[in-house]
């Protein structure tokens, strides 16, 4: 009788704990899942930016645009062949 | 015994008694529930669906970017940035009319007009008001409104527009491709979907994050050969030919000669690929790519080099030309005058029909169609893109004496822009065909030898006579530079022959000559009747892109004479 009470208690014990278990597995779950989606948010945001960032790159980097600048602003000229000097 | 039998009796009695008890607890919380239920039923009804309809596990759709597409050197072809669309549920704003007007002044749009597009579809749930705004505008737009929400989308954007839009081609507002290279690499650049379950009340909004199912997976990005340098510069020089010209349109191709990647496509006209209303679809056509067009004396130098393979002339033979014209089967070959006795060089350079025509005739229709067909005339370029034309060279078994002659001079046959390209790098390349690409190449490629390397180095040498003095394209010299090429002034075709005051410009070329870098290829079609030569009209165009092309790589000028080589060393020293 003890005997089977004995493992009756260890069993309940067993449960209570498991349960506990899941309790804190289930709550850390949910933080984990909480700190994904901040960083999730944070990632998006920074998608933003990075593509605007790109996009500002390429209208400032624009060929034309550069050119038109070198021109006449800074009244830059294309080098013609009888100004090059070759090294070798 | 009888004890026993009576112990039976007990035991029987006591289950008796337990099996009473059992039944009476099961019909007892039987009886709870159904009471339980009626009453939920009857009296808290409206409270629960209430409830109920305000948690809702859903699995919603999480998008992810596109690939971008970018240049050789990292350049940004093609980005998708995140937008957010606003959308309402009708009924809910109308709700409270004030908010309409709030709506349609932070939208700006026409008020009336949004009243009546809410009204009109009052009962449904989803309607889109506006698309693709920037995200914090769209933020601000729907600020302490009831009934309008943001749904996370991407957007196209090419910052180039028109400069390289034939070569990206563009997606639909739902970030597919549908031309160009967002169509044949869709697969590549496209996101995958995640997905995620989450609480949802009744109006869409989460209210909790349960978990994620699926990671939305960005696309990948697809590197191409272009140089967005060249690419703007080509485009540049191609658009004022065009305008100067008063010409219908106009292509121009440039190939690196050792990996057959494409530095520059550009077509005139040109299309936004970031307005989709300007989009018309003769302005979407890659015609460099697309169409197709007789090439016309651009072909004189694959007939020299086949004849020169087969060893039917030599590279210092001569061949009479006079009267400047010649009749085969009936049909007269002209010459632009009477030039006499050329050698082969000189029929080059001075595009002679008459020679031409007598260089192929000398040789067999087989051997002849055998040597454009492996410099790639009459087959796809490798490149792969949407609608390649495969060009026109029919079987020799059907040439008569006539369609042989005219061959010489390219016509009675039909190339695309980039497959002439292709074909010049055949000689660029002393003699290896390779694949055109649109992708950046890591390795060189091994290349196919279709022509021996001597006859590629002849031929090469001879078209650097067409760039100089009494050649027909002296206006395609670059200053420094070692140029060699071929003009085309080729008549259209329409039904039934030939027109007389219809023509496409061309100007196929290499440099430096002495070792070459770049194929570029330029068609100017239909310029204006004053001036339609190809070595006034192409030419110039050719020379200005592949100057500058070589400046911006930085390839070693070949054409610096000793003389001039001393002084900036006698500046140096001083």
């Amino acid at each position: 009788m003890s005997q089977r009470f004995v493992l009756l208690a260890i069993l309940f014990v067993l449960v209570f704990i498991s349960a506990i278990a899941v309790v804190y597995v289930k709550q850390q779950s949910r933080d984990l899942y909480t700190q994904i989606r901040v960083l999730q948010k944070q990632q998006d945001a920074l998608t933003i930016n990075w593509s605007r960032l790109q996009l500002q790159h390429s209208t400032l980097t624009n060929a034309a645009y550069v050119e038109a600048i070198a021109r006449e602003k800074l009244s830059m000229q294309t080098v013609s062949h009888p100004q090059y000097v070759v090294l070798k | 015994m009888s004890r026993r039998a009576a112990d039976k009796e007990h035991v029987n009695q006591h289950y008796m008694m337990r099996h009473v008890f059992v039944l009476v607890v099961i019909v007892l919380m039987f009886g709870g529930l159904v009471a339980r239920a009626a009453y939920l039923q009857a009296y808290e009804q409206s409270f629960l669906a209430e409830q109920g309809d305000q948690r809702q596990i859903r699995q919603i759709k999480t998008l992810s970017q596109r690939g971008s597409i970018i240049d050789r050197n990292g350049e940004v072809l093609a980005v998708s940035t995140p937008v957010d669309s606003v959308w309402v549920i009708p009924g809910k704003i109308l709700a409270e009319p004030e908010q309409v007007s709030v709506l349609a002044k932070r939208l700006a749009l026409d008020e009336q007009k949004l009243q009546y597009k809410l009204q009109r579809r009052a009962t449904s749930q989803f309607v889109y008001l506006k698309r693709h705004l920037e995200p914090e505008h769209a933020q601000s737009v729907v600020r302490d409104i009831k009934g309008a929400y943001l749904q996370r989308e991407y957007r196209r954007f090419y910052p180039d527009s028109e400069i390289v839009g034939h070569v990206t081609g563009f997606t639909n507002i739902d970030d597919e491709g549908l031309e160009g290279l967002e169509y044949l690499f869709d697969d590549w650049m496209e996101s995958k979907k995640g997905s995620r379950m989450v609480v949802q009340n009744r109006m869409g909004e989460v209210v909790e994050e349960v978990k994620s199912l699926q990671q939305a997976i960005p696309g990948k990005v697809l590197q191409t050969s272009i140089d967005m340098r060249l690419q703007y510069l080509a485009y540049r020089s191609l658009k004022s030919a065009v305008q100067q010209h008063k010409a219908v349109s106009g292509s121009a191709i440039l190939v690196k000669v050792k990996t057959g990647e494409i530095l520059a496509m550009v077509n005139q006209p040109s299309y936004n690929p970031n307005d989709r209303s300007s989009m018309k679809p003769a302005y979407l056509r890659n015609r460099a790519i697309t169409d197709m067009f007789e090439p016309g004396s651009t072909m004189k130098p694959f007939a020299v080099a086949a004849a020169l393979d087969n060893k039917i002339f030599h590279a210092d033979s001569w061949i009479d030309t006079a009267p400047g014209w010649l009749s085969v089967s009936g049909n007269a070959i002209k010459d632009f005058k009477n030039y006499g006795r050329l050698d082969i060089t000189g029929i080059l350079r001075k595009s002679s029909n008459v020679g031409a025509a007598k260089i192929v005739m000398a040789l067999k229709s087989e051997k002849l169609w055998q040597a454009y067909k492996s410099y790639g005339f009459g087959d796809l370029t490798g490149v792969e893109y949407p609608g390649e034309a495969a060009g026109y060279l029919s079987h020799y078994a059907q040439w008569r004496s006539f369609d042989l002659a005219t061959k010489a001079y390219g016509y009675g046959m039909s190339s695309s822009v980039a497959q002439l390209a292709r074909a010049y790098t055949v000689i660029a390349n002393d003699g290896k065909l390779l694949d055109l690409s649109l992708l950046k190449q890591d390795v060189e490629p091994e290349g196919k030898q279709v022509m021996t390397v001597k006859t590629a180095q002849t031929v090469r040498t001879m078209l650097e006579s067409v760039i100089k003095p009494g050649g027909t394209a002296q206006k395609a010299a670059i200053r420094g530079y070692k140029v060699a090429g071929k003009t085309g002034t080729v008549k259209k075709s329409q039904r039934g022959g030939y027109t007389e005051d219809r023509y496409i410009a061309v100007f196929a070329g290499m440099a430096p000559a002495s070792n070459p870098e770049l194929v570029l290829v330029v068609t100017v079609n239909e310029p204006n009747k004053d001036v339609y030569y190809g070595g006034a009209v192409a030419a110039p165009v050719f020379a200005d892109i592949m100057q500058n092309a070589l400046r911006v790589l930085n390839v070693m000028p070949d054409d610096i004479s000793v003389q001039q080589a001393s002084v900036v060393q006698a500046g140096v020293d001083t």
